[in-house]
């Protein structure tokens, strides 16, 4: 079984009267890479608020690395990293200067950690300047650093690529990624850019006005999006039968509504209607379809 | 908590802001006393005038509490102790213990400053009795502990409003209405409980410096209490 690093129980918060996350159940597991998806004000930050401490719940029950309770989660988050929001810096200080402070507070002997924390984020260069001179991207750089520092287990990273120009995007999910695979860091990223997070992540949560619309990992994700014949008849079974037996295929998936997503012939459409046909079925729809990790999205949001 | 007072040491240290504060406050003093007999006087006679002068210095100071606490809750600083799994009251404890240095060092300054040449200049002025050790002490203690009380209405306003401006804002007001009540009919009245009334009468004698160490535990503690009650449970965005 694999080994879970946070569990929410009927986790609920409540600020004045508004649901900010209602009764939601979660169980992230190590070594995944989870995208937190949701629109503005889903709970998606009020969880990672939860998870970091800086806010309570109002009920439910949290569990990090298999502790829970107000003491031992608060010792358990010493193995956390993480950015909330915007980054949290020391803006009269330099780059290395907030990572000292850090380092001190954290309590690492080896002060070697700050210039490769610095080299990992790719701010080496930054020298003297104080952060309040620095860009939104080298912000966002320095936050994941600080986020960094203590060589987390679990990396909580909200809108890691908040300002970053295109190459800082690339570099950032490569990070991410390398972290993930040879540290073994468990990531919880939030992001607005969902084909950014579609790059990155190996899970996916999406978060709807404070409840868990949906859990799914890559595969579900790309089998529920990739393209495909979407076809709606007057016979299902039938159809399944003619497509076996006609265009010798059994790469096809017939969905609760009763359409059928063919996901190869997607050149030959009109030898799927003409086979339909020819076997005397009504055919109501047919049409070419497939999402992207946003559509997906607002679909599932629409639906809900 | 060691490593708590050591990272807010770190952070006060390079303050910049803490340092030029530092070198104005000596230079207002200065200014200000320029046109006056203040440096002929002993080092006795300079401790018992100038505390009455500081006001402007307190309030001063009181800015530089809203600066050095508001700006952590409004830039999210404050958050990485919190994040880091350290405990609320332990974080704001080691917070309230720097600055409260820090505040001291703003206020006394000057006035040992003025002390120690007055002293060098001109003597000590009265002759050192037995026991006068223990009563400068003590005087040094209340103001101390006077002046951390006052710097706890920066705290206690920080941990309220999490943000710069009312961290600045409403313990200035509060200085105001202090100093109007210490200005009217009553004046003597309330300086027995506000801590810049005591500051006045332990300067000048009028009340042995023990009950302004005791009024100014009683205000620090309180303010302290209330404000880790606030912090202990608070909403941090």
């Amino acid at each position: 079984m694999e080994e879970s690093i946070f569990e929410a129980k009927d986790l609920t918060k409540k600020y004045k009267g508004t649901m900010a996350l209602d009764c939601v159940n979660l169980t992230l597991r190590r070594g995944e890479i989870y995208g937190f998806i949701g629109e503005n004000g889903a709970g998606k930050t009020t969880m990672i608020r939860l998870i970091t401490g800086l806010s309570f719940p109002t009920d439910g029950k949290m569990t990090l690395f298999g502790k829970s309770g107000a003491k031992e989660l608060q010792k358990q988050r010493a193995r956390i990293g993480c950015m909330v929001e915007t980054p949290a810096l020391y803006k009269n200080m330099t780059a290395q200067q907030n990572l000292e402070a850090q380092r001190i507070q954290r309590g690492i002997p080896d002060k070697e950690c700050i210039q490769e924390t610095l080299k990992l984020v790719g701010l080496t260069d930054t020298g003297k300047k104080a952060v309040r001179h620095f860009s939104l991207g080298m912000r966002q750089r320095l936050g994941i650093a600080m986020a960094l520092l203590n060589d987390p287990e679990f990396l909580i990273l909200d809108e890691p690529i908040n300002g970053l120009d295109p190459s800082g995007i690339v570099e950032i999910r490569e990070l991410m990624k390398r972290l993930n695979r040879e540290r073994g860091i468990t990531l919880l990223v939030s992001s607005h850019v969902l084909s950014e997070l579609y790059q990155t992540a190996t899970q996916y949560i999406l978060l709807h006005q404070g409840h868990v619309l949906e859990e799914l990992t890559q595969q579900e994700l790309d089998e529920k999006c990739k393209r495909h014949i979407a076809i709606k008849t007057n016979d299902t079974t039938k159809t399944t039968t003619v497509l076996e037996s006609a265009l010798h295929t059994t790469h096809f998936q017939v969905m609760p509504d009763g359409v059928i997503r063919l996901y190869d012939n997607l050149d030959n459409m009109e030898d799927v209607a003409r086979v339909l046909s020819q076997a005397g079925l009504l055919v109501t729809g047919l049409s070419l379809a497939g999402d992207s990790l946003e559509d997906y999205f607002l679909h599932r949001i629409e639906g809900d | 908590m060691g490593k708590l007072l050591h990272v807010e040491w770190y952070k006060l240290v390079r303050d910049k802001i803490y340092w030029i504060l530092l070198a104005v406050i000596v230079l207002v003093n200065l200014i200000i006393l320029s046109g006056g007999q203040q440096f002929s006087l002993s080092g006795y006679s300079f401790l018992k005038n100038i505390m009455q002068k500081e006001v402007i210095t307190i309030m001063m100071a009181s800015i530089y509490g809203g600066l050095f606490v508001g700006r952590d809750f409004e830039d999210g600083t404050l958050y990485h102790e919190i994040t880091a799994g350290r405990s609320r009251i332990q974080v704001l404890l080691a917070k309230t213990i720097v600055f409260l240095l820090a505040l001291n060092g703003l206020i006394l300054i000057f006035p040992l400053l003025g002390i120690i040449y007055c002293t060098l200049k001109n003597g000590w002025g009265i002759p050192f009795t037995a026991g006068m050790e223990f009563y400068l002490l003590f005087v040094f203690i209340a103001f101390v502990l006077l002046n951390c009380a006052i710097g706890m209405i920066s705290m206690l306003a920080a941990v309220c409003f999490r943000d710069v401006g009312r961290t600045i804002g409403i313990p200035i007001i509060l200085f105001f209405i202090m100093i109007m009540l210490l200005n009217g009919k009553y004046a003597i009245q309330y300086a027995h409980f506000l801590p810049i009334g005591m500051l006045a009468l332990v300067t000048n004698g009028t009340v042995h410096p023990v009950y302004g160490m005791l009024l100014g535990s009683i205000w620090s503690a309180v303010l302290f209490v209330i404000s880790a009650l606030v912090f202990r449970q608070a909403e941090l965005r």
